[in-house]
């Protein structure tokens, strides 16, 4: 990608569970980072798709607390889209449900707890290596 | 000469109160009668009531609720088998916190969350399945309502559960909740009504208590979700009384009601101890002695009644941890200490894997033993206020008392509580508070066992995770079903007069217990609210 472009990048929540907290500190790190930040709030998969259109963005943060199946949909969204962000998601998670959310097509998922620069570190590699 | 360890190094409580390494004499200028006083009697500071623990165990009141209703009968009735002496019942966050259709988009989408945080307690008929064969004449109970917005229907549905059965709703026991906090500062639900609003209905349901139901608590305000979203242990108090303030101000202004009428009905209200061991006890301490003194000196109140503020505390939220997750017992077993030194009236220990899923059944079990043990094996509840005088405790509960007043003037002077909430302000100062905790974190100035110290690659213990049952069609069923079957014009009736009643200034309570009993939806009811009172987008700082 361009290197004098900021990373764009959409955080949303797939849960209707408001809890924002988590999500706000991400913000704030990845914002601190140099990247630009698009927060969705709660977002049903085609609201999700239509502001990564727009944005344009690179990545896409999920905070996931709840089912899996509206992951399921986005990705499905996405890929009809032939939209190819790097997705990273956090939340309650349990451990488990790390792999399944990974075959979904999830890049990285960063368990409560995960150090902020490690996600900012993960982001910007993985942007590069695109 | 060498340096001491740890000389130097400003020390502060989790709050941020500087602390010196030893109290003395001469840090206290307390007059007893004036600043403590006997247990039961003003200014509270050592005890709601003159024999504690001796006379009334604090009660042990934890939260549960998943799946269908049936699922939630069955963790009530094992919670209480093993000695729980009240029951939470939890709605389900995607219908009933926001009073959402479950074909709305917004939760069509989710039909795999739908009972996950909660139990789809949708209509009178399945409050009835979830209170089968529970006495709820004689049990504690906190019949769900969460948020505003369903606290009034939750309550409706609850009531006539006990109307149907022969129950008077004179001698129901328990408490309501309508949680501003946690519907537009913690967990903004989305299209909620506007929070004027939800003063409105939360003020309409005091109100209702007052004449109908005197033994019911309507509002108990949980200060806790505020400080689980980033506030500090006095500001979550400061949060906590400006709300209240909020309704007293709304009831006194309705002039129905004179304040020693109602404010018993506001004193009860929910904390969270947040593992700054002696700062949580000064909290409490100090949270009756400011309820008491804002009572009497601003409110003119004389029963002692009013003056009494009883408190309920969720032991952990945000200081649990994922990593490790044995270790939460340890924290929960540490918060539930100070909350019986500080002498609360009823607890709740978050589960020790809440961290990671919906508590199983043993995670349960262990937040009630934790709560019997404290109570039956230590000796704690033998003396009221067992740390009253000790020169620490005293000179915190004084800074607490001191720095919530300075907190509440700042709400004040920035218009109040719903213009905090309204500006984003306190969202502001929550987040700003969860940064600060974040970095401290990072940096290491700040310990968590097991997240930046002490770390495994290797989980030491294993949790079994817990898995809600899968209930959206079954749920679904059932509400197509009482469409279908019941009186359609009576429903409609019900439903007008309830909107009716939301549009004018009558007390909505009475046409919603008859809306209840006509079959009507928890959909339905949220549909009027918002057509009424319209919606209200967070002002979130990110």
């Amino acid at each position: 990608m361009d290197s004098l472009r900021r990373i764009r990048v959409l955080l949303c929540k797939t849960s209707l569970d408001g809890h924002w907290r988590g999500l706000a500190v991400v913000a704030a790190a990845l914002r601190d980072a140099g990247m630009e930040v698009i927060y969705g709030g709660i977002l049903r998969p085609e609201q999700a798709v239509n502001i990564a259109i727009q944005e344009d963005v690179d990545v896409i943060g999920l905070s996931i607390g709840g089912g899996y199946g509206v992951i399921e949909q986005l990705m499905q969204k996405l890929s009809e889209k032939q939209l190819k962000p790097l997705m990273v998601a956090g939340g309650t998670i349990p451990p488990p449900d790390v792999p399944l959310l990974e075959k979904m097509g999830i890049h990285k998922v960063f368990s409560p707890g995960s150090k902020l620069n490690s996600i900012v570190d993960y982001i910007k590699e993985n942007i590069q290596s695109r | 000469m060498t340096e001491k360890k740890g000389e130097g190094k400003e020390v502060t409580t989790v709050s941020g109160i500087p602390l010196k390494e030893i109290y003395e004499p001469q840090d206290l200028t307390l007059n007893y009668e004036k600043d403590l006083g006997a247990p039961g009697s003003m200014p509270y500071t050592r005890g709601a009531y003159p024999r504690m623990y001796r006379e009334r165990p604090w009660r042990i009141f934890q939260l549960s609720g998943f799946g269908l209703p049936e699922d939630e009968k069955e963790r009530i009735q094992f919670l209480l088998g093993h000695g729980e002496t009240g029951f939470i019942m939890e709605p389900d966050l995607m219908t009933l916190y926001g009073m959402l259709e479950l074909d709305d988009p917004d939760v069509a989408c989710r039909k795999d969350e739908v009972g996950q945080f909660g139990a789809t307690l949708l209509s009178l008929q399945e409050y009835e399945r979830a209170l089968e064969g529970i006495p709820i004449e004689s049990t504690y109970a906190h019949p769900g309502g969460a948020t505003p917005l369903c606290s009034p229907f939750c309550h409706a549905c609850y009531f006539s559960v006990a109307e149907k059965r022969g129950i008077s709703l004179k001698e129901l026991r328990g408490t309501g909740e309508g949680d501003m906090f946690l519907t537009y500062l913690a967990t903004p639900i989305k299209d909620a009504i506007p929070p004027v609003a939800s003063v409105r209905l939360n003020c309409d349901f005091i109100e209702f208590c007052v004449e109908n139901a005197p033994r019911w608590i309507p509002v108990s305000i949980p200060g806790t979700n505020a400080r689980e979203t980033g506030l500090n242990g006095y500001q979550h108090l400061a949060v906590t009384f400006a709300n209240a303030i909020c309704y007293i101000d709304e009831i006194l202004m309705r002039g129905r009601l004179k304040i020693d009428d109602f404010a018993h009905y506001i004193g009860g209200v929910g904390l969270c101890p947040h593992m700054d061991f002696f700062e949580d006890i000064a909290i409490f301490r100090a949270a009756r002695r400011i309820w008491s003194n804002l009572l009497k000196e601003r409110y003119g109140a004389k029963d002692p009644r009013s003056m009494r503020l009883r408190i309920h505390v969720n032991v952990q939220g945000s200081t649990s941890t994922y990593q490790q997750p044995l270790n939460n017992i340890v924290r929960g077993t540490v918060g539930m200490l100070a909350a019986a030194l500080g002498g609360v009236q009823s607890a709740g220990v978050t589960a020790f894997d809440e961290a990671i899923c919906i508590p199983s059944e043993q995670a349960h079990i262990m937040s009630v033993r934790t709560q019997q043990i404290i109570q039956l094996e230590t000796g704690i509840p033998n003396v009221v206020d067992p740390l009253g005088g000790s020169y620490y405790v005293e000179w915190l509960t004084d800074e607490v008392e001191r720095y919530t007043w300075e907190y509440v003037k700042k709400i004040e002077d920035r218009g109040g509580f719903i213009s905090v909430l309204n500006s984003g302000w306190l969202h502001q100062e929550a987040h700003r508070g969860a940064m600060e905790k974040e970095k401290k974190v990072t940096s290491g100035q700040k310990k968590v066992v097991g997240v930046n110290c002490y770390e495994m690659e290797e989980e030491p213990y294993k949790v079994t995770i817990f898995r809600s049952p899968q209930v959206y069609e079954e749920a679904k069923a059932r509400q197509d079903k009482l469409l279908q079957e019941r009186d359609a014009e009576k429903a409609k009736e019900a439903l007008d007069e309830f909107r009716r009643a939301c549009r004018g200034k009558g007390n909505v309570m009475p046409p919603l217990m008859k809306a209840v009993k006509a079959g009507v939806t928890a959909g339905e009811v949220g549909r009027i609210q918002r057509e009424v009172f319209g919606t209200w987008k967070a002002p979130l700082p990110i």
